[in-house]
C-alpha cells in the first residue's frame, strides 16, 4: 500500500489510518449520491454514470485494479509501460505517482501483502454473496406478500436496479476499501520494526 | 478444506476424481435448472423476476458443495461450527446425502492456517472471475437493450441466474476441483 496520494499535483499524506478511513467514507458517500441521483433521474439507461464514478474512484484513489490509487495493483505483474513516462492523462490531471515507474516495489506485492489481498477478497466476496441473498429474500417477500413491503413505494424493476448498482459499486471497490480501512498507521509500523 | 467424513449416497469423496465428478454433476444440474428458470421467466416477463428460481442454487450449495453453515463437502468458510452441528461422536449427520458426522470430533470443523490461506486465495481467484463476468454481462446486457430489445426477457433472467450461480458456487467448486487426493484414496 502506498503512503501518499497525489491530488491535483499536491502530495497528500495517507499514512494514518484515520485519513484513509475518511477517504473511504467520502468515496462511498459520493458513490451513494451518484446512485441516488441516477435512481431519481430514472432507473433505465443511467447506470453507466455509476460505472464511470466507480472506475474513477478506483483509478485515482483506491487502486487495486488500476495502477493509480493507494492500493498496489492486485495482479502480480509489472505494469506494461513501467519503464516509460507517466501517461499524458495522468500528467494533465497531475495524478501520477511520485515514485519511479520502474521501481518493482511499486507494482509487486510481497508475501504479506498477498495474504492481505486474498483475505480482503474473501471478506468482500462473503459480503456481496450475503447482499445478493438478502436481495433475493426481499424480492421473495415482495412476491409472496406485496403489502408487507408496500411502504417502499417502488416497482420490482426499480428495486432490482438499485440493489444491482449497489452490488456493482461494492464489487469494484470493497477489497481495496477493506485494505485501506484495516491497515494500521504506517508510522507506527515503522517504529515497531525499529524496536 | 474438504470435510473428510462427508459422503454422498454413502460414497466418500477422498479422491480428486470423485470430487470432480461431483462438481461436474452439480453444474450440469444447475444448467438444467437455469434452462427451466429462463423458460419460466420468459413467460412471466423480466419485470416479474421470480427469486424462488434461485432456491436450487442455495439447496445445491448446502447439500453438495458446502462452504456455508448447513453442510456440504467443503468445510465451512468461516471456520466456526454452526449452531446445529452434530456433537462429537454423533453419527447422525445433517446434510441431505451424508450418513456420518460432517466433521471429525477432533477437527471440530475449524480451518487451520493452511486451509485459511487456501480459502482466501480461492476467493481471490473467484472474485476476479466474477468481477470480469459481471462487467461483461453488464455491457452485453446494455448492448442487447440498444440493438436487440426483444431478447431482454430471455437474457435478463439468464444473467441473473448465471451470476448468482457463479457467485455462490465458484469458490467451493474450485476447491473441490483442485484439492489433491486425500491420503486414504492413494
Amino acid at each position: 500500500m502506498r503512503a501518499e496520494l497525489v491530488l491535483l499535483g499536491r502530495r497528500v499524506d495517507m499514512a494514518r489510518r484515520s485519513r484513509r478511513r475518511v477517504l473511504v467514507a467520502g468515496i462511498y458517500a459520493g458513490l451513494a449520491l451518484v446512485i441516488a441521483l441516477t435512481w431519481w433521474i430514472g432507473w433505465g439507461g443511467t447506470s453507466a454514470w455509476v460505472i464511470w464514478a466507480v472506475m474513477l474512484a478506483c483509478r485515482f484513489f483506491l487502486g487495486g485494479y488500476y495502477r493509480g490509487g493507494l492500493v498496489k495493483p492486485f495482479a502480480y505483474r509489472k505494469a506494461v509501460n513501467a519503464d516509460g513516462p507517466p501517461s499524458l492523462l495522468a500528467l494533465k490531471l497531475r495524478v501520477y505517482q511520485p515514485v519511479l515507474r520502474a521501481d518493482e516495489d511499486a507494482f509487486r506485492n510481497d508475501e504479506r501483502e498477498l495474504i492481505q489481498r486474498d483475505r480482503a477478497h474473501y471478506l468482500a466476496y462473503q459480503t456481496i454473496g450475503v447482499l445478493i441473498a438478502v436481495e433475493a429474500m426481499v424480492a421473495s417477500m415482495r412476491s409472496l406478500t406485496p403489502k408487507l413491503l408496500g411502504w417502499i413505494g417502488m416497482t420490482a424493476s426499480q428495486f432490482h436496479y438499485g440493489i444491482s448498482m449497489v452490488a456493482i459499486a461494492m464489487f469494484l471497490t470493497l477489497p481495496q476499501s477493506i485494505l485501506l480501512w484495516t491497515e494500521p498507521d504506517m508510522e507506527e509500523q515503522g517504529l515497531g520494526k525499529r524496536e | 478444506m474438504i470435510a473428510q467424513e462427508y459422503r454422498i449416497f454413502g460414497v466418500r469423496i477422498a479422491s480428486r476424481a470423485a470430487r470432480r465428478w461431483l462438481v461436474a454433476i452439480y453444474w450440469a444440474l444447475m444448467l438444467v435448472v437455469c434452462i427451466g428458470f429462463v423458460l419460466h421467466q420468459t413467460r412471466h416477463g423480466v419485470e416479474n423476476l421470480d427469486p424462488w428460481g434461485l432456491l436450487p442454487i442455495f439447496v445445491g450449495n448446502v447439500s453438495l458443495l458446502g462452504g456455508v453453515k448447513v453442510g456440504g463437502a467443503v468445510k465451512m468458510f468461516s471456520g466456526r461450527q454452526y449452531m446445529a452441528s452434530p456433537t462429537p461422536g454423533d453419527e447422525g449427520g445433517l446434510t441431505l446425502f451424508s450418513h456420518h458426522s460432517i466433521y471429525p470430533p477432533d477437527a471440530n470443523g475449524t480451518l487451520d492456517e493452511r486451509e485459511q490461506s487456501e480459502r482466501d486465495t480461492v476467493h481471490y481467484t473467484a472474485y476476479t472471475v466474477v468481477r470480469w463476468l459481471a462487467l461483461a454481462m453488464y455491457f452485453i446486457y446494455a448492448g442487447f437493450g440498444a440493438w436487440y430489445p426483444a431478447w431482454f426477457p430471455r437474457v435478463g433472467p439468464f444473467f441473473v441466474f448465471l451470476l448468482t450461480l457463479v457467485l455462490w458456487s465458484l469458490p467451493q467448486s474450485l476447491i473441490l476441483w483442485s484439492e489433491p487426493d486425500m491420503e486414504e484414496a492413494l
